[in-house]
């Protein structure tokens, strides 16, 4: 288990690794410019160190000999510090725009990697189709997609170049630090492998602690907006005032919790910052009796004591950045889990002409982990008229309709269309044959004429009529903007009756050869009921509907209705049929 | 400002932690930049005693600095410790007091309050309070010590030196971060709006992705998104360039004053004024200083966010409290509804017209009509959520009638008594993050393992139970395992079993059940309130076992339409008759 979710973490952190290629260099150039401006950095405090030098020990020389040539060495050092201090102003004027560069380009990095990451997920979703997105959850997958992705910025942007800083930085300090005085460099050498060593003992504890104590953290935190959303029914409970006082129990163990792990990570600091103060403050005391006894130059000297904090500092950013690290793995187990898994193609081209027929052979399904949804389930569907669906929730219905429309293929037994297998090869091409209407019916942003022909090429006129059909003439004409009215999030609101009616618009639009419905439970006002029923019916008489029924007097009209329980059909044909035979439809109807 | 000192007001309990805090960090702060001062200042020193040979104490300055590392290391550790155990107190304080003042709102401003929208940015609102102190107040607080400070510091040196080094701090820590406000905030308020639009779309499109794909707008569909994200991340990278320009101009002020002190100081240091280690100490004291205000940035960029947090908050709980005059104890549970007429608070309709009810000790009593009809209004008032009777009676003049739990106006009754009395399972009914027991507890602190096996056999729900490793003990809701909408449905049934009330009611019971269940719950529950002597209110569409039901009452817009025995209404009602036409 623990041998499994090591090789798992493994292949996540190459996943993420592997992502760099979609920032387009922009990634490698934001850490070549912050390397270099860690380069310039040690160029920089060599001539602060040298400039500091020269004044001093002049004003020594000066105040040593105060002869002749006093004029003559004032003016070399005239011409010597202006030219040192343009080349200061210019190092650091480079290094801010090195910096500001470095920013810029790792975020845009970022940024790309994430649009990237979100249209590759996107497709794959889509790829995969509503089977696989019910199953994992629509809002868990919205949230993926938007949140989940976005937690991956601080990685790219924040922990990665810190990564590649850390080996370059200090490792540039040490090489200039040796040659000049090898005793300090001894010094940061020794410390510098106990950084990583100390943080990587305490990064796993906190880490399995972490771990530990993740699930508990988070059912604390939801609890608090549990309280808040049933407020209401703890007030029912007569237990609000009991709840209340218990948050304030809660928040507190929910902070000695976070504390517990804290602990941790302020002790890994503790211990980087210990390192990290000891040896400077070490170097400065060396350098300072070595100078005393004249065993180094004081420009050297001062240098080394500049650039020690520097030699820290990546190691400290990176103890910052290890939250991004942990934050960024986690969402992308959940991303490399869906992009991981094998592409279906999509490349058989079929042209399915009038008159369809569609016939289920002796076919099952079975989600994951469950008993059958549909067990050796034979129906034809191949002449006009409509077609009722009943039985109770479980029983199936969905996944029949599913397997229709070819979003899940079956574990056993065939679905054809005029004799043609249905597969996930040829889905695209059949779906161009049908018509979908969902129980609530989905309005999308944009103009009410987009929601009905789906496209932002509609034609004007066909939309008109497809209002028309489906009772909502009026409505528009009412509009001021007419079929240009935005509805949907932030536009005009349309009611339930109006959005089932847009649905149905739809179809009349795109005259779908089957179209498939599951209708509404939710109490749509009886006039619109009326129109929805009349048209469907109307529809049915050169076209194949086939509906989940929920109503007694939707099913009375119908051609064919099929009684699906336990994933079984366990009877069909009409109406009356259905009655004589007695049997479950009959006692359904007979309450 | 008002809301600020508000906020510092609710901190109280916890303020004595938080200044420690404040003075530890204080004291860290100061610790690392003298490390390197004095570092500098000692190497000097002794660079010059080596060239001069002259002797100097040198132990002293190697003990400060030893003793400055330790100091600074500590310190850090101790003040982290401190300010998020702070923290930590004063979020369960500040949950505890938010939670405290919202309880009498709910329900009576659900109107208002009613989306999860809504609730959600109210615990949003509490978490940005929760960084209040950490990244908001410390980070003022300890500017505002340890700049005067070092200024200070500098002061003894150069005067000219403490004050250029007083406005390059100041211009760090408040000009720039205004500034960065002032030009981001068009381009804040886009990204706010883009980060909805995507969200919205994304939840939208996955949700329809059926419909999306039966109509082959997969391809256009995911276009848009990727626009919508082009869209997005391009005002993202504004951001990110104004705030990356603001670090470049951050870092050239820094390490330009430090060379601009280093040329003030030059002119002292020929005529003696200033010696040369004080010389070297003081521009590393500079190039440091900066560590003083490091974190203004982010907390100036945070005020204005925490305090309209904590404006939304007090805006909510400064609301005007619901009447409740209640203090009597019930006494008998006959329940009668006067002449009741009844409209929510700012709302123009009347949700309740006139409305003659009575409900007797023991009757099993049904009321049905599509939604709207002031079915759910008619529970509210029951369960006292809004005042009606000689509460309003005086305040408000649409608001007329009584209603009357054995003789007695209910809103002279007490709450506790009032909801001790009548339970309800309500259609909004929550269940929450916890075990299957816990929210069995909720109705029921005292209920037994063998009572709540009961309940859940009574809603068919025990075999589901045996069925889970962790049995009753199985954590439900969002962080664990999750019900089915008939699963749910039939656990608060069984909450609602647990109540050891004298009416019971059950708003749409039924709702999402196989009819198998359907059945099996509703004789159930029959018989439960038979055994308990418990009068039974079931509020339904659905025609199941109507015919078991005392009196059945028909509402439409806010009226009694009708009332009467199931044969009865059967046989003359017609909205009844269609009802009976579902399945």
């Amino acid at each position: 288990m623990t041998e499994q979710s090591a090789k798992q973490k493994k292949q996540v952190n190459s996943w993420l690794k592997y992502q760099r290629k979609y920032a387009h260099g922009k990634l490698s150039r934001a850490i070549a410019f912050g390397s270099l401006n860690g380069l310039l950095m040690i160029l920089q405090t060599g001539v602060l160190a040298y400039l500091i030098d020269l004044f001093i020990f002049a004003e020594t020389d000066v105040s040593l000999n105060k002869s002749e040539i006093t004029a003559v060495n004032s003016n070399v050092i005239f011409n010597d510090t202006t030219l040192i201090i343009i080349l200061l102003v210019l190092v650091i004027c480079c290094r801010a725009a090195l910096g500001y560069f470095s920013e810029c380009y790792s975020r845009r990095g970022a940024m790309d990697i994430k649009a990237n990451i979100r249209s590759r997920l996107l497709n794959r979703l889509f790829q995969f189709g509503p089977a696989f997105t019910q199953t994992k959850g629509s809002a868990k997958l919205a949230n993926l997609l938007h949140q989940g992705i976005d937690s991956l910025e601080d990685y790219f942007a924040g922990y990665l170049p810190v990564i590649a800083y850390c080996a370059v930085i200090p490792i540039a300090i040490l090489v200039a630090v040796f040659p000049v005085d090898w005793q300090s460099g001894l010094i940061l050498l020794v410390t510098a492998p106990m950084v990583p060593f100390f943080m990587i003992l305490i990064g796993h504890k906190a880490q399995r602690l972490n771990e530990e104590h993740w699930s508990k953290l988070q059912r604390m935190s939801s609890h608090f907006l549990d309280i808040i959303q049933g407020l209401t029914q703890l007030k029912i409970f007569n237990a609000s005032r009991r709840e209340i006082a218990a948050v304030k129990k809660i928040s507190d163990d929910y902070g000695d919790e976070t504390m517990g792990i804290l602990k941790i990570a302020f002790l890994s600091s503790f211990v980087l910052e210990f390192l990290a103060s000891i040896s400077i403050a070490l170097v400065a005391v060396i350098l300072g009796f070595r100078l005393y006894y004249g065993d180094v130059d004081y420009l050297l000297a001062l240098w080394v004591l500049l650039l020690a904090p520097e030699f820290y500092l990546p190691f400290r950013q990176l103890g910052a950045q290890y939250h991004a690290k942990m934050a960024g793995v986690t969402a992308a187990e959940d991303l490399v889990d869906i992009l991981n898994s094998p592409l279906l193609s999509n490349s058989q081209e079929i042209i399915f002409t009038d008159p369809i027929s569609i016939k289920l052979e002796q076919v099952d399904y079975a989600y994951p982990d469950r008993c059958n949804a549909l067990t050796h389930v034979d129906i034809e569907f191949s002449s006009p008229g409509l077609y009722a669906v009943i039985g109770e929730s479980g029983s199936g219905k969905s996944t029949l309709i599913d397997m229709v429309l070819g979003f899940i293929a079956p574990s056993a037994g065939k679905v054809t269309i005029n004799g043609n297998r249905l597969s996930s090869e040829n889905r695209d091409h059949w779906l161009k044959h049908c018509g979908w209407i969902s129980q609530q019916a989905q309005v999308f942003y944009g103009s009410l004429a987009f929601n009905v022909g789906l496209s932002e090429t509609y034609q004007n006129e066909r939309v008109i009529e497809a209002l028309e059909k489906s009772g909502l003439a009026d409505f528009v004409k009412n509009l001021e903007l007419g079929v240009e009215t935005i509805i949907g999030e932030g536009g005009a609101g349309l009611s339930g009756g109006q959005i089932q009616r847009l649905a149905l618009a739809r179809v009349f639009y795109h005259q779908p050869d089957v179209l498939i419905l599951d209708e509404p439970t939710s109490h749509l006002d009886q006039n619109t009921e009326e129109i929805v029923t009349a048209s469907i019916n109307e529809y049915a008489e050169n076209h194949i509907v086939i509906v989940i029924a929920h109503r007694l007097h939707t099913v009375i009209g119908a051609k064919n209705i099929i009684v699906l329980e336990q994933g079984k059909v366990i009877e069909s044909g009409n109406h009356q049929a259905l009655l004589e035979r007695n049997g479950y439809y009959a006692q359904q109807v007979k309450i | 400002m008002k809301i600020f000192f508000r906020l510092i007001i609710l901190f109280k309990p916890q303020l004595p932690l938080m200044l420690l805090g404040a003075f530890l960090s204080v004291i860290t702060v100061l610790a690392n930049i003298s490390l390197l001062a004095v570092s500098g200042w000692f190497i000097t020193l002794m660079a010059i005693a080596g060239t001069t040979g002259i002797t100097v104490n040198y132990f002293t300055p190697a003990a400060i600095i030893r003793f400055l590392a330790i100091v600074r290391t500590a310190g850090r550790y101790a003040e982290r410790m401190l300010t998020h155990r702070a923290t930590f107190n004063a979020l369960a304080h500040l949950r505890h007091y938010f939670y405290q003042q919202l309880e009498p709102l709910l329900p009576y401003y659900q109107l208002d309050l009613r989306s999860g929208d809504l609730l959600a940015r109210l615990q949003q609102d509490i978490d940005n309070l929760d960084n209040f102190y950490l990244r908001v107040l410390l980070p003022i607080v300890v500017a505002l010590i340890s700049v005067p400070i070092v200024c200070y510091a500098l002061a003894i040196f150069s005067q000219t030196i403490a004050l250029l080094m007083l406005s390059t701090l100041l211009i760090v820590a408040i000009v720039l971060p205004v500034i960065s406000y002032l030009v981001s905030t068009e381009l804040a308020k886009e990204k706010t709006h883009l980060e909805g639009h995507l969200t919205t779309e994304l939840v939208n499109g996955i949700g329809a992705i059926k419909t999306l794909l039966v109509y082959q707008v997969g391809i256009s569909y995911q276009r848009s998104i990727a626009n919508i994200t082009r869209k997005y991340y391009a005002v993202r990278y504004r951001l990110v360039k104004i705030n990356a320009g603001l670090n470049a101009i951050t870092f050239l002020l820094i390490n330009l004053s430090a060379l601009a002190c280093l040329f003030i100081l030059l002119p002292q240091l020929s005529s003696g004024e200033v010696d040369s280690k004080s010389l070297v100490a003081v521009i590393l004291l500079v190039l440091v200083s900066f560590e003083t205000v490091s974190n203004m940035p982010l907390a100036l960029q945070l005020l204005p966010q925490s305090l309209a947090s904590a404006a939304r908050l007090f805006a909510i709980i400064d609301k005007e409290k619901p009447i409740d005059i209640g203090v009597e104890a019930i006494m008998r549970s006959d329940i009668h509804f006067n002449n009741l007429t009844f409209s929510y608070p700012e709302q123009k309709n009347k949700s309740l017209v006139d409305i003659n009810l009575s409900i007797s000790a023991g009757e099993k009593v049904a009321i049905i009509g599509a939604s709207g009809a002031g079915k759910s209004t008619l529970v509210n008032l029951l369960m006292g959520f809004w005042p009606t009777g000689k509460a309003v009676s005086e305040t408000n003049q649409y608001n007329n009638g009584l209603i009357t739990i054995g003789e007695r106006d209910l809103s002279l009754i007490k709450r506790e008594s009032l909801r001790e009395h009548i339970a309800l399972m309500s259609q909004q009914g929550h269940i929450f993050d916890a075990s299957i027991a816990d929210n069995l507890r909720l109705a029921n602190d005292k209920a037994t393992f063998e009572e709540m096996r009961e309940v859940c056999q009574l809603v068919n729900l025990l075999d589901f139970i045996d069925s889970l490793p962790n049995g009753l003990d199985t954590w439900l809701g969002s962080t664990g395992t999750g019900l089915s909408g008939g699963q749910a449905q039939r656990l608060q049934v069984a909450q609602l079993l647990l109540r050891s009330a004298s009416v019971l009611i059950l708003d749409e019971p039924t709702k999402g059940l196989e009819r198998r269940n359907e059945e099996l719950v509703m004789s159930n529950i029959l018989a439960h309130v038979k055994k308990n002597k418990q009068s039974l209110l079931v509020i339904t569409h659905k025609p199941l076992m109507l015919d078991k039901m005392d009196k059945i009452i028909v509402m439409e817009h806010g009226k009694i339409t009708a009332q009467g025995s199931h044969q009865q209404l059967y046989s003359s009602n017609t909205y009844y008759q269609t009802l009976l036409n579902y399945f």
